[in-house]
């Protein structure tokens, strides 16, 4: 069973979207997805419904990713709203991803 | 799943599944994702249990590389392979393992296809064989066989492998589980079907009343197609004076509440109203909030009419239940009166106010209380009660009878019962009155002396019978109603009776006498007279049935005797004549050879003429034996004495193959009769029965005392002897075991002439001359014959009391005195007259010839002295008789000697001859007249 995510947040019921990202330190590919990401969120107009998000290094913690099934980095897990969905990569593609997370294009 | 009739609970097991769907096809992707991934170089580090390794793209040794192949082949969630040219496989990871459940040193080195199930192989092996050949990879779905024989769908992504060279070295292969994903489907594509096969109009709606999915039954209730449906409000569907519901319907559907077969009427396409059920249930959306209704809709408008048909019917069974002719109350088990119809309540005499929600017992209806316990039993028992018979009492206090019947009805509430009582108290009257007559007329049927049957004209069967009709053919009453007419007569009668039945005019009338036969056999004659009833709708023929077998035989016996009296009379007048004519014949012949000497030869011819005379003159004793009219001397005589000294003879005579008996009762009773006759009535019959025994057998004579009764009892000896009178005889019987005769032959044998013998061989008078004796001598003869089973004689002669006569009266001494003294002869045959007279005269006699009686009186007058009178029986004029009394007063020493062709009332009572009279029977010889005129006139007196 994969913890249930919003247990250490709180709060997260209220929220639409909750992300985790992650990362190897500062590797380029995980870099590129944290900039990726970024770069899709900032496209949202402001009267959206919030969105939290986190980013996890696996190098420092490597078991949080075990748990929630992510074998590499980066990988981006959407957590909230269910199912959980994974992306694996830079992100680069913003179309297929906005479409893998659900937000308005 | 649940039935077609009612909605279907499916949404939240298809939730689920495609839940679990949504989740295997998302790690399937995650995981091809992580594959591009790598490939593309967009990742910096691999996490497992143990930590996160940095992947530095600068530095990737081969051996690193290697070692992150494994990790990723290792832990991916695809089975990974790989197979060499030859398709063996050459590396399985653990995945794959455990999707297949063999172990990975299992698969090494086997054939990659003995993994694929059977019906599949041949197109597995042709595109491993397109790829080796061009290259690039594909994705099927593919079943595959577990190790324990269970399918595993497989949605397989291959791709060929090229070594250094170029040339093609394997495939390699990553295998994904989508069996659950496959069910789920299944699932999905079931609850589909169902829900368009479903006979219940099955759709949805959105929230504002669009409709999103229509089935065919909504088709089949509402008549649009789904393509016009689907898209279309269901305001269309609302008549308008319904179309309020549907705010409350949605109001109710928001606030997530279903809404439970809820009646309404609807609008068809056609514009027809109909009536339908209806269930709505909120439908909810990925996101859990409620996105529209599922409508379940059922077409109640039959169900309407049905219920509005049976609240009419029950109205009307309510209506008909008061007017009903019969008596008809409900109870309940209590026994309270719950309604009771008109007829109900005029039956015993209340109003139906007085009867209801009391109790019979209340009431005192049961005119006999101890009748109700018996009717509840039943009840009890067999659940309903038919026509119990009991009587019930009025309100005025009358007592009815009536039969009762007691059904349980479902009046919905506790249980009840409908009694019904009918009236039987005027049947039971006139019942009785019935019964009473038919038992009189009954009696008159079964105790009529009279046999008498009814029979059924088409099928011929006996539908009843009589006692006097069940005595006089040795059946039961019973056994006879079970026969039919056919039964009763001999074979041969059938198809002329029925024939005769079916030509018979209805009405009375007789029938005429038909042959019967009884259980034992034997046939009777029955006179039938008829006459039409009918019984119970059946048709019938009474038959009145009289026994006139005896009747009939005695008939026949008096034809056959009257026959036999003709024949008599002509040979008895013929005999007569030829008496004469032999007489002359003989005496001439006899004279003639006096003349010639010794040794003349033509004595010889005289000789002839004489025999021939002689057997002329046996064969016309024999006629008049026949006719009864020859003079036979009686004696009181033991017939066993007789009948014994005949038999002595005849053993020596009949033949060495033929057993003669005599079977004498003890204290045998004497008769009347002439020995000599007796004893040629049994040489006869003891001849008769020799020639139907050509291969031997035996004959047993026997001799007993019978009485002859007016009552006779037994049937046998009824039959036996018929026809003779009653009282006492000595029964002489004479049975042979000879081949028997015909009846046609049996009736005949006594017929003067009649035979049976070749020609030559009888003169056919043999029995003619034994019935002649026996009827002569006071007696009856019978005869009792089958073909093959021999002959039976029975001869009655009545017994008599004197004693045995002494000896024979006309054994007197016979003087041997000299030819002397005066004849005077009368006449009427000129030839006879002459032949006497010069027959006696020769011999010394004087003789006075007289052609008459008047001449005779005149000779006499003249001569004094007549010694003898031999005289004539039947003459012109006077007779011998009349003659011999005329002269006996002037002549009283005169004696008398009749001669006659046959014996006369004058001389003989009935043929037998007056003892002390003296009588010469024509033909004779010269010398039996001589000899007999000798000893007449040397009679001692």
């Amino acid at each position: 069973m994969r913890k249930e995510p919003a247990a250490a947040d709180g709060g997260t019921r209220k929220t639409k979207l909750v992300l985790r990202l992650y990362v190897a330190g500062s590797g380029p590919n995980s870099a590129a997805a944290l900039s990726n990401l970024r770069d899709l969120l900032a496209v949202r107009s402001g009267d959206e419904d919030p969105v939290e998000f986190e980013v996890v290094n696996v190098l420092r913690e490597a078991a949080r990713a075990f748990e929630d099934s992510v074998i590499v980095s980066p990988t981006l897990v959407r957590l909230h709203p269910l199912p959980v969905v994974r992306i694996v990569g830079t992100l680069c593609d913003h179309e297929a991803v906005r479409l893998a997370l659900g937000l308005p294009k | 799943m649940s039935e077609s009739g009612s909605p279907p609970e499916a949404p939240g097991e298809v939730e689920s599944l495609r839940g679990m769907i949504e989740t295997l096809e998302r790690e399937l992707a995650e995981s091809r994702a992580a594959n591009r991934a790598l490939a593309s170089g967009q990742v910096d580090a691999i996490v497992d249990g143990s930590g996160a390794f940095l992947l530095d793209q600068a530095q990737t040794a081969l051996q690193e590389s290697e070692e992150l192949f494994r990790t990723i082949v290792t832990t991916a969630d695809e089975g990974i392979w790989t197979v060499d040219s030859r398709m063996a496989i050459t590396f399985a990871n653990e995945r794959l393992a455990s999707m297949s459940g063999y172990r990975v040193e299992e698969m090494l080195g086997r054939g990659a296809d003995e993994f694929i199930r059977g019906d599949a192989r041949d197109g597995v092996r042709e595109r491993f064989s397109r790829l080796a050949q061009e290259g690039g990879s594909q994705r099927h779905d593919v079943p595959c066989l577990r190790k324990d024989g269970t399918v595993l769908w497989a949605s397989v992504a291959t791709s060929a492998l090229f070594g250094p060279a170029g040339g093609f070295s394997g495939l390699l292969g990553m295998v994904t589980d989508i069996t659950d994903r496959r069910s789920v489907e299944a699932a999905r594509s079931r609850v589909a079907a169902i829900v368009e096969s479903s006979d219940d109009a099955i759709f949805s709606k959105s929230l504002d009343g669009t409709i999103l999915t229509w089935n065919a039954g909504a088709e089949a209730l509402y008549g649009y197609t789904p393509a016009e449906a689907i898209g279309m409000s269901v305001v269309s569907l609302f008549p308008p004076d319904k179309a309020c519901e549907l705010p409350k319907i949605l109001e109710s559907i928001q606030s997530g509440h279903p809404v439970r077969h809820l009646e309404s009427d609807r609008r068809r396409k056609d514009g027809r109203m109909i009536t339908i059920s209806l269930t709505i249930s909120p439908l909810k959306g990925e996101d859990g909030l409620i996105s529209g209704a599922s409508v379940v809709a059922r077409d109640v408008t039959e169900r309407h009419r049905h219920e509005e048909e049976l609240r009419r019917s029950e109205e009307r069974f309510r209506a008909i239940f008061q007017v009903s002719p019969a008596n008809i109350a409900i109870g309940s088990s209590s026994d309270l009166i719950q309604n009771a119809n008109d007829r109900y309540c005029q039956f015993f005499g209340y109003e139906r106010e007085e009867m209801i929600g009391r109790t019979a017992r209340e009431l005192g209806l049961w005119a006999n209380a101890a009748d109700r316990a018996p009717m509840i039993e039943i009840l009890r028992t067999q659940g309903r009660v038919q026509s119990f018979a009991s009587s019930f009492r009025r309100k005025n206090g009358e007592v009815r009878d009536g039969l009762m019947t007691v059904e349980p009805i479902d009046l919905g509430t506790e249980p009840m019962f409908l009694f019904m009582i009918e009236d039987i108290t005027e049947r039971k009257a006139a019942d009785k009155l019935l019964r009473e007559s038919e038992e009189r007329y009954r009696l008159l049927f079964d105790e009529s002396p009279m046999p008498l049957w009814s029979y059924d004209q088409s099928t011929l069967e006996i539908v009843t019978a009589n006692q006097a009709a069940a005595d006089q053919y040795g059946y039961t009453k019973d056994e006879l109603t079970s026969m039919t007419l056919d039964d009763i007569r001999p074979a041969s009668e059938i198809e002329r009776a029925r024939k005769a039945i079916r030509a018979s005019a209805a009405g009375r009338q007789f029938a005429g006498v038909w042959k019967h036969k009884r259980k034992d056999g034997s046939l009777l004659d029955v006179e039938i007279h008829l006459g039409d009833v009918q019984i119970a709708g059946r048709k019938l023929r009474l038959s009145m049935l009289n026994d006139v077998t005896g009747k009939r035989s005695l008939e026949e016996q008096l034809r056959q005797a009257q026959k036999m009296e003709a024949v008599g009379q002509l040979a008895g007048g013929v005999a007569h004549d030829f008496n004469n004519l032999l007489t002359a014949i003989l005496g001439y012949s006899e004279l003639l050879d006096r003349r010639f000497d010794t040794g003349d030869p033509a004595r010889a011819d005289v000789a002839e003429i004489k025999r021939a005379g002689e057997r002329a003159t046996v064969l016309t004793r024999q006629l008049l034996a026949f006719s009864r009219k020859q003079v036979l001397v009686p004696e009181v005589l033991d017939l066993g004495e007789t009948v014994g000294g005949v038999l002595r003879l005849l053993e020596r005579l009949i033949g060495e193959n033929i057993t003669l008996t005599l079977d004498l009762a003890p204290d045998l009773g004497r008769v009347e009769a002439d020995p000599g006759q007796m004893e040629q009535v049994v040489m006869n019959l003891a001849v008769n029965a020799r020639d139907a025994m050509p291969m031997g057998g035996k004959i047993s004579f026997e001799l007993s005392n019978v009485e002859v009764s007016n009552v006779e009892l037994d049937e046998g000896r009824r039959r036996d002897h018929l026809g003779v009178p009653p009282g006492l005889y000595v029964l002489l019987s004479v049975t042979d075991t000879g081949t028997g005769m015909a009846p046609e032959t049996r009736d005949r044998i006594f017929e003067p002439f009649f035979t049976t013998k070749e020609v030559g061989r009888g003169t056919g008078l043999g029995l003619s001359t034994v019935h002649g004796i026996v009827n002569q001598s006071g007696g009856s003869i019978s005869v009792t014959s089958a073909l093959g089973r021999g002959t039976k004689f029975r001869i009655y002669l009545p017994r008599v009391a004197r004693p045995v006569s002494g000896s024979h009266p006309s054994s007197g001494k016979i003087a041997k005195l000299k030819a002397c003294g005066t004849i005077l002869l009368v006449e009427d045959d000129e030839q006879l007259r002459r032949l006497a007279n010069q027959v006696l005269s020769h011999s010394g006699y004087d003789v006075l010839v007289a052609q008459h009686a008047e001449q005779a009186r005149g000779l006499a007058r003249t001569h004094r002295k007549i010694d003898l009178l031999l005289t004539d029986v039947v003459m012109p004029g006077s007779s011998g008789p009349e003659l011999a009394l005329s002269l006996a007063a002037e002549h009283p020493g005169m004696r008398v000697l009749y001669m006659s062709g046959y014996t006369d009332d004058a001389i003989v009572q009935h043929g037998v001859l007056t003892p002390g009279i003296q009588f010469l029977q024509k033909p004779f010889t010269p010398n039996g007249l001589l000899h007999r005129i000798r000893h007449v006139l040397n009679l001692v007196l």
